[in-house]
């Protein structure tokens, strides 16, 4: 009984000679972090599908809503100097397509009265930054990125256009196309 | 109510209502932009969906490269020298849900850099236009050790000479081929 009393003694020393740093050591700083990270958002509100119920041959067709565009940003000035965005056609020779008739670029105009394009203009512009298509391709607004506006956004309404005017009669029938809206940070 | 408290409760009520179009905002969205590793990067961005409609994610890997402008131009990604692996290359995003895209980075030289872009698409119409949002994830990959000073150049491109321009006229440091590239490279 002594014997086990003494080793439970001799342990409990041992224990809390090796662990004395443990338990006298001092204070732990616990360093605290918390990092926001940047972001980058492009929302269509509303007319992301644009569609004209009757198209009228040989006259300019209003598409009926615009496209509504919302950008939004928080970003580094240190990392990003600009936020463009810009709109293009894949291939500009078949905008819209229905059958066999294509409706080429230049015959779809858009307008930005925010942006850079403030008159109809045909989406027939070269690739900006290398982004889009020869031919096929609109900038529609280009931001200066700084320290008043790095945490920003923007409302635009992007208004589209068909121009047949001198264009062959269209054949009855479905024509689609799909617009891309690329944003660029740089 | 005193006229005070009443004030102060009309403001957080414009405030709250000011704040909501903001919250509305929040539809599809990239978060980081961009992201910054040494040598290689093991990361992820996250893709947000807020809107009511499910949305088609197609990934594609671009480079790009600076030109003399310091202008970002589009190029496709140099997979001789840049290695990057997705976690997928396509997917659907419901309403209101959010995708973390993973991928790793490596590269046989730094600097590197290159994009991600997320081409979202909603419901295909039959008749019209779509509308298809592209939104990028730059990546650049740096090395472990800033360069030093005899690795970075700016030189004078065109224009006529200055005399008093530091340094000797045209060149204001050394060693080609460090930092970025440009279109003269």
């Amino acid at each position: 009984m002594g014997s086990r009393r003494f080793g439970l003694s001799f342990a409990l020393g041992a224990f809390l000679a090796l662990g004395a740093k443990e338990l006298f050591g001092q204070a732990r700083i616990i360093s605290l972090a918390a990092t926001s990270p940047s972001d980058l958002s492009l929302v269509i509100t509303s007319g992301a599908i644009q569609t004209i119920a009757g198209v009228t041959d040989n006259a300019v067709n209003n598409f009926p809503s615009p496209v509504v565009i919302q950008t939004t940003w928080s970003v580094n000035p240190g990392q990003t100097n600009t936020v463009n965005l810009v709109a293009y056609f894949l291939v500009p020779a078949q905008a819209l397509v229905g059958g066999t008739t294509q409706i080429p670029s230049s015959r779809v105009l858009a307008r930005m009265s925010t942006g850079l394009p403030t008159t109809f203009t045909a989406i027939t512009q070269n690739a900006f930054a290398g982004v889009g298509t020869a031919g096929g391709s609109l900038r529609l607004y280009s931001v200066n990125i700084g320290g008043s506006n790095k945490n920003s956004s923007r409302t635009d309404n992007l208004d589209l256009r068909l121009n047949l005017v001198g264009f062959p009669t269209l054949r009855a029938g479905s024509y689609t196309g799909v617009l891309n809206l690329r944003v660029i940070t740089q | 109510m005193r006229p005070d408290s009443r004030a102060a409760w009309l403001s957080l009520l414009v405030l709250s209502g000011a704040s909501l179009p903001l919250r509305a905002m929040a539809a599809q969205s990239i978060s980081p932009p961009i992201a910054e590793y040494q040598e290689r990067a093991r990361s992820s961005f996250q893709l947000r969906n807020a809107s009511i409609f499910p949305l088609t994610v197609v990934l594609e890997v671009r480079g790009f490269r600076i030109s003399e402008a310091g202008d970002v131009i589009d190029v496709p990604l140099d997979t001789s020298r840049i290695h990057v692996k997705l976690s997928e290359m396509s997917f659907r995003l419901p309403p209101k849900g959010s995708r973390t895209v993973f991928y790793e980075a490596v590269s046989d030289s730094v600097p590197a850099w290159f994009t991600i872009l997320s081409a979202m698409t909603g419901a295909r119409t039959e008749n019209g236009l779509n509308v298809r949002i592209l939104l990028p994830h730059v990546v650049y990959l740096n090395q472990k050790q800033p360069l030093r000073k005899e690795e970075v150049a700016i030189r004078r491109l065109a224009g006529p000479r200055r005399e008093e321009g530091p340094g000797p006229a045209g060149e204001y440091g050394a060693s080609p081929g460090a930092g970025l590239p440009t279109d003269s490279e």
